[in-house]
């Protein structure tokens, strides 16, 4: 079977992972928790922020907290200002149930109601690790899957090369894992979700704990 | 999701002018070459409780088009769309609504 799969298992849904694998796993999460606490004066920051809050320089982190406008400067500066903080203590909650999930192992146990989080989680993750290995097209997406299948170059001899192929491999883990939870996330909605609303819901993300948005 | 192909700043006229007082605004999704397909499409099923259909559509349009609107509403409800996408790992914007889609 294909590895870092997710598939049904008593507990929920389980991927088989390495206890290496895991380790790596972490220690990614971790940074991306770390960003997201960084450049901060205060972590939780008051909500909304009394002052401006300027854009992340790092443009890693500036992908997980984009700017809400393309053509308005003032509009995602405002934007930025009333819920960067939010954003950021909602995906690091999200990042927290990856890391407990991983944390828990040996396998990589996720239960229905704590699919969405993780899977944002992975979603961010990934993000972080394609922005590293400056993945902004198709193209590089696919040249990146490629460098995955290829062999590692020696560290010492190549660091910047093997550092490529690291983030190269782990964002096909990384891909892998969350395609596969997805698949699993689909296949449990009911077979119509409804009707779109005229209007948005009324709850910031984050506040359900299946992640939906309640009308 | 594929190539980025995004229109210029400040270009798009759309002769199909539908917004209406009450939903001035819109909340669009950009492409990007990391989301996955199957992720996008849980995330407009579940968030805008979109049938499977729509949402595969919606999908479709961001990666073939580079964009597609999700939501039409105040701005204030757009700021929550747009808040909930970013929350996602989507890329969403609020702009003026026009007539394509949604």
């Amino acid at each position: 079977m294909a590895p870092w799969t997710f598939r049904p298992a008593d507990e929920g849904w389980a991927a088989d992972l390495g206890p290496g694998e895991r380790s790596v796993l972490l220690e990614v999460v971790d940074e991306v928790l770390a960003m997201l606490r960084a450049q901060r004066p205060q972590w939780p920051g008051p909500t909304p922020d009394p002052d401006p809050v300027d854009p992340p320089t790092d443009p890693a982190l500036r992908r997980l907290l984009p700017d809400a406008s393309r053509g308005a400067p003032d509009v995602a500066r405002e934007f930025r200002r009333l819920t960067e903080a939010d954003l950021r203590e909602a995906k690091a909650a999200n990042l927290e149930a990856l890391r407990a999930a991983l944390a828990a192992g040996p396998r990589l146990v996720v239960a229905p109601d704590d699919a969405p989080a993780v899977a944002a989680a992975l979603t961010d993750v990934r993000l972080v690790v394609a922005e590293r290995l400056g993945v902004r097209t198709e193209e590089d997406a696919d040249a990146a899957y490629r460098l995955a299948q290829e062999a590692v170059p020696d560290a010492e001899t190549d660091p910047a090369g093997f550092v490529r192929a690291v983030l190269a491999i782990l964002l096909a883990v990384l891909a892998a894992l969350q395609d596969s939870l997805v698949e699993l996330m689909l296949d449990a909605l009911p077979d119509d979700a409804g009707e779109m609303p005229h209007h948005a819901p009324d709850e910031p993300p984050g506040d359900t704990e299946d992640g939906r948005a309640h009308r | 999701m594929s190539t980025t192909v995004l229109p210029a700043e400040g270009t798009r006229t759309d002769a199909d002018e539908r917004a209406t007082p009450e939903r001035p605004w819109a909340t669009v999704v950009w492409n990007d070459p990391v989301n996955l397909m199957s992720y996008v499409t849980w995330v407009f099923r579940t968030y805008f409780k979109m049938p499977h259909e729509r949402a595969e559509r919606l999908m479709l349009q961001v990666h073939h088009e580079g964009r597609a609107t999700v939501s039409r509403g105040t701005l204030e409800q757009m700021e929550i769309d747009v808040q909930a996408m970013h929350g996602f790992g989507l890329w969403a914007t609020v702009e003026p609504a026009t007539g394509a889609d949604a």
